[in-house]
């Protein structure tokens, strides 16, 4: 879905030129939901605007659906949602922004109050946006980015700004998005423990070159990164007492009516296998992420 | 085609929200403009003469104002909410082009030609031969019309290669009134008998704002053909190419 | 589209004219300038051209003239540039009064002006060119002429012209008081029939007159303001414009119309 090929991008400066991505090359295949990770200044939202076309590229070719997004601007921009990391909307009233970019997206009004219950901005469509609060403008954005149904949902920290519970909110929301509809999700962001509650492929940069890209799973696997697993059953103590002697298990959590298991990377395959075999019903059980910041920290320590 | 006509449903849809946010100065500036002209036309008609050039000045500083809007937007990044919508830059710099340039001065031409049309649509096209001037209001209008989105787009066409609005602006600010001014001084410095026709107290500025409303006008004359149909296609002209000029950056902009 | 904020500032603005319709019409007497009532420096002429009466009066009165009309700026007041040139008149709506400042007297006896001069005015105000000034050796070259200025000059000639029907009553234009029995018409038959001087003037100004510039002077007189039934349909003509540029926007997208009517009436919120 969207592939970079050896994309070089240079800004040019009085100052200098910077190099904000260097032979970048990495492919997000459609439905997943892919955690673009890296230190700041790593290229991440230079990526965005390249997926966007926003920007074009100094060297190599950057394809969204199969198409170049700086020639078919429109065919690509209008299959994507974007919320950009610190927005910056025309001081108007939240309703008129809305229609207009519905409008734009050839969008009936009834889908902006759809939108607008989604991501729990209703009361306020008749605000002014310079009158909102940082956290209503970051839903603000993220009504913006999903007027329109993208097949694609681009946000650059989406959970900025935001209370704890709105995180919640959010990314439960993400996640809905993605089981109900297929959304595509790229989510760049620091907040990791967020991140690995819906992430399941990850394209992690630094200093403008891609250091890897891939499912989660393989990256886990290949890194040694703790997996997670996430069981659903009526009484996850009894559950946890047997899967505690298991010694390939590291931990195990228990929530009010989910379980999560904690296991080495290289042992994913083999705990999955078990906890099936336990567990029976697949439907209960769920491979959630890994521990994202182990292994941020393994890649960002990578030569 | 189907795409051509989902272009211009943007593009109208984009002028349309532009023109709302901005409007409204421009009611209160026309709405005030108009009155004044439409008592003008009952009472003094060599006064609202007299007014254009003033009026015309206030015109061309609002819609080069809002003509370098989308520097604005582009600096700051608001464009980006726009764009990512699936607008083109193209269709971007239209509705601009349209919304900020061409319908504010379409505004402006009502300031004198709605009173006109009630009181006497002759006021139009009679002509009226003031300050050496040969040429009906009608056709005054259309000559300040053509400047002013000669000003509005070399606004947008300095404002997209600097990516520095305030610098978009001075630049009209130095085509529109400093260079006319000082060279009008000048002139009237180095000539004795123009200087003698300028240095006249308030004269000088109603002087010196009426050669700058039909400079244009006054430059021409040298093809030997009318010089309002002269005036009219070195304008036009002028606008192409500065419509082009701003396109060719607009349309690669990168944001 | 945006047809409908062009709509509303059509329709706005045709408000705004009907204000200063009103405006101006409830100003006439302000603007009244027919109270000439010094008959020494007051010449007058009628005649009939193209079924039309014309009814001129020179005056070197001009003081009487700026102190009832009350504008020490002059509006009116129209430029001669350079003697024997081509000139004009800024608008036919100004050509009903013209002033001519000179340090020598044109030659005029009271009660009647000289052909020659009549001539002149006439062919002034009604072609809106002069082609002979040659006349007045002074010539006033500012672009308005104050007061000051005028006073400086030896003579100052005031040529009011009215287009009247023979039926007006003289007394109606309050020039001439002892005249108010009489109709223009017979001001007009006895100037046609008692003096060479109006055949002459007739002749002369009918050669120069330019048809185009005949109809628009029919209506308008110097700080007169006719609210004329041709205004007002025009007026309303413009507001339907208005209406018919909002009414095809709303057709196409009802919604914005109607959001754009509740944001004018609708006070600023700054929640």
């Amino acid at each position: 879905m969207i592939v970079f090929d050896n994309v070089t991008k240079i800004y040019r400066s009085r100052a200098g030129s910077i190099y904000a991505l260097r032979n970048a090359s990495f492919k997000i295949p459609g439905g997943v939901a892919a955690g673009l990770l890296g230190p700041n200044g790593a290229g991440k939202t230079t990526s965005f605007k390249l997926i966007l076309g926003f920007i074009k590229p100094t060297r190599g070719k950057v394809h969204v659906f199969g198409q170049d997004p700086v020639k078919e601007e429109h065919e690509v921009r209008s299959k994507i949602g974007y919320l950009p990391e610190k927005p910056i909307y025309p001081q108007v009233k939240v309703w008129s922004l809305l229609r207009h970019i519905a409008k734009l997206r050839n969008v009936a009004s009834q889908d902006v109050y759809r939108i607008a219950r989604l991501t729990g901005i209703t009361r306020y469509l008749d605000f002014n946006i310079k009158s909102l609060s940082r956290g209503y403008i970051q839903r603000l954005g993220l009504a913006i980015a999903l007027l329109g149904d993208p097949e694609i949902l681009l946000l650059d920290e989406p959970t900025a700004n935001l209370d704890p519970i709105s995180r919640k909110e959010i990314i439960s929301l993400i996640r809905d998005l993605m089981s109900e509809l297929g959304v595509t999700v790229i989510i760049a962001t620091h907040i990791l423990p967020e991140l690995q509650q819906v992430a399941n492929y990850i394209v992690f940069i630094r200093k403008g070159q891609v250091v890897e890209y891939g499912d989660i799973n393989t990256i886990v696997t290949r890194y040694r990164v703790t997996a997670i697993f996430r069981i659903r059953v009526s009484d996850p103590r009894r559950l946890a007492s047997k899967l505690i002697l298991f010694d390939k298990i590291k931990a195990v959590e228990i929530a009010s009516d989910t379980l999560l298991v904690k296991a080495t990377g290289e042992d994913v395959d083999e705990i999955q296998y078990f906890l099936r075999e336990i567990v029976g019903d697949e439907t209960k059980l769920e491979l959630v992420s890994s521990e994202l910041g182990e292994l941020y920290e393994k890649l960002a320590g990578l030569n | 085609m189907k795409s051509l006509q989902d272009s211009i449903r943007r593009i109208i849809n984009h002028i349309d929200y532009i023109v709302g946010l901005q409007i409204r100065i421009f009611y209160v500036f026309t709405l005030i403009f108009s009155a004044i002209i439409s008592y003008a036309f009952y009472s003094s008609p060599s006064m609202s003469l007299s007014l254009l050039p003033f009026f015309f000045f206030i015109y061309v500083a609002l819609i080069s104002a809002l003509a370098t809007e989308p520097v604005d937007e582009l600096s700051k990044g608001t464009i980006q909410v726009y764009l990512a919508t699936g607008l083109t830059r193209k269709e971007y710099y239209s509705a601009w082009l349209f919304g900020g340039v061409v319908f504010q001065t379409l505004v402006f031409l009502l300031i004198y030609s709605i009173p006109a049309l009630i009181i006497d649509p002759s006021i139009l096209v009679v002509p009226v031969r003031q300050y050496g001037l040969n040429v009906s209001l009608g056709q005054l209008l259309i000559i300040c019309a053509l400047q002013t989105i000669y000003y509005g787009t070399i606004g947008m066409t300095i404002g997209a290669f600097t990516k520095r609005r305030s610098l978009a602006v001075f630049a009209v600010f130095l085509l529109m009134v400093i260079i006319p001014f000082s060279i009008g001084l000048l002139a009237s410095i180095f000539t004795p008998s123009l200087g003698e026709g300028i240095f006249k107290g308030i004269t000088l500025i109603c002087n010196q704002l009426l050669y700058v409303a039909i400079s244009s006008y006054s430059m021409v004359g040298v093809f030997g053909m009318n010089p309002f149909l002269e005036s009219v296609i070195v304008l036009v002209f002028f606008d192409i190419i500065f419509i082009l000029l701003s396109y060719m950056f607009w349309r690669e902009v990168e944001v | 589209m945006m047809l409908r904020y062009l709509g509303m500032l059509i329709i706005m603005l045709s408000l705004v004219g009907i204000i200063a319709m009103a405006i101006a019409a409830v100003q006439k007497p302000e603007l009244t300038i027919y109270t000439l009532n010094s008959p020494s420096t007051i010449a007058s002429i009628a005649s009939n051209i193209g079924g039309k009466t014309y009814f001129a009066i020179v005056s070197i009165d001009f003081k009487s003239i700026l102190k009832n009309y009350g504008n020490p700026n002059l509006p009116y007041v129209f430029s001669l540039e350079v003697s024997g040139s081509p000139m004009s008149l800024n608008t036919p709506l100004e050509a009903k009064l013209l002033i001519i400042g000179t340090y020598m007297p044109v030659p005029h006896i009271t009660g009647a002006v000289k052909p020659q001069v009549m001539n002149r005015f006439l062919t002034v105000a009604y072609s809106n060119i002069i082609y002979e000034v040659n006349i007045m050796p002074g010539i006033i070259i500012d672009l308005r002429i104050s007061e000051n200025k005028l006073t400086s000059y030896r003579y100052v000639y005031m040529v009011i012209i009215y287009v009247v029907d023979r039926n007006t009553l003289v007394r109606d234009l309050n020039v001439m008081p002892s005249q108010n029995l009489y109709r223009i018409g017979h001001v007009v038959d006895s100037a046609l029939n008692g003096s060479w001087a109006a055949n002459g003037i007739l002749n002369s100004v009918m050669k120069n007159i330019d048809i185009y510039y005949i109809n628009p002077l029919t209506f308008r007189f110097i700080g007169y303001i006719e609210v004329s039934r041709d205004a007002v349909l025009r007026t309303a003509a413009v507001a339907f414009l208005g209406l018919a540029l909002i009414f095809i926007d709303y057709k196409r997208d009802p919604e914005a119309v109607k959001e754009t009517f509740r944001w004018l009436v609708r006070r600023r919120s700054n929640r």
